[in-house]
């Protein structure tokens, strides 16, 4: 956590950054090249001597700067080039997969546009649909009794648009017939 | 051992350790510690810069040092190295796993 937010702040000082690494390592090179006259090298020596002793500097600058900007997007898209090489060394199992998973997303976007239509959306042409309610009709009568209520008849619903008052409209919107005997 | 500019010239993280060990006796910049190192291991140990300067941000930036820029003994601007609470810490525990790494590998030279 601390490393991120670190990682964060130097991307927003990242010039002043570079700037304070060189100025730091000069200072190193001197105090280098000042101890090597004191051990008594010619002054052109002991600057020539620290500046190799210094190594690769653009190197050394390159390397603090993936220090701090960690995994860069460079590397993920590696990442996707490897994935891509190794589904064309294998044909037949990068096919066995677009399938797969082509069939699956398919399949459920379209099972799930079906109950979208069904059960979740209220039937076109009603206003309110939160105020929307199913009424269901149980018969007791003998031969003609259904347990599990049902839709009614054309001959339930004019009985009970007429006879009731505060519902506003009744509409016949049973989408999924149920087998009756 | 001549110059070591690439950290690869050690065993992984023992040059963080060594940074950690020498800025944990007082604040160093950069040339102190190198001269730190050499001193005390009889000129074996020669860190250059390039091998230096990239550890220490490693070490900033996992916050177990802190820099304070200060003046250095012929009046540039240098920064000085000291050891955080968490610096200490990471010491402790990385001395204990370079011991057993060291005695590890000395177990398997010793085998006939």
């Amino acid at each position: 956590m601390r490393t991120l937010f670190n990682r964060w702040l130097h991307l927003l000082r990242r010039t002043r950054h570079d700037a304070d690494l060189r100025e730091e390592m000069e200072t190193h090179r001197s105090l280098r090249q000042a101890q090597l006259e004191r051990e008594g090298t010619s002054p052109d020596e002991a600057a020539a001597a620290s500046r190799r002793a210094q190594g690769n500097v653009t190197l050394a600058r390159e390397d603090v700067r993936d220090v701090w900007v960690g995994p860069t997007i460079e590397g993920v898209w590696q990442d996707v080039r490897g994935g891509i090489r190794a589904l064309r060394r294998k044909p037949a199992f990068a096919a066995a997969v677009v399938a797969t998973l082509g069939l699956g997303i398919g399949g459920t976007t379209s099972i799930f546009s079906v109950v979208d239509g069904l059960y979740l959306r209220a039937p076109a042409g009603v206003s309110d649909a939160a105020s929307l309610r199913k009424v269901y009709i149980r018969r007791d009568a003998g031969a003609m009794q259904t347990p599990d209520g049902g839709a009614g008849s054309w001959l339930d619903y004019r009985a009970m648009r007429e006879r009731t008052q505060p519902i506003r409209r009744t509409c016949q919107a049973e989408r999924w017939p149920s087998v009756r005997s | 051992m001549g110059l070591t500019n690439t950290p690869s010239d050690l065993l992984p993280g023992t040059l963080e350790l060594l940074i950690l060990k020498a800025v944990s006796t007082g604040a160093k910049h950069g040339y102190g510690i190198v001269e730190h190192l050499r001193l005390a291991s009889d000129d074996v140990l020669q860190v250059g810069e390039s091998a230096l300067y990239p550890a220490l941000q490693r070490l900033l930036l996992s916050g177990w040092v802190k820099g304070e820029w200060g003046v250095s003994e012929n009046n540039r601007r240098a920064r000085y190295y000291t050891l955080t609470a968490a610096g200490r810490r990471q010491l402790a525990a990385e001395r204990a796993g370079f011991d057993r790494m060291v005695g590890a590998v000395q177990a398997v030279l010793r085998t006939t």
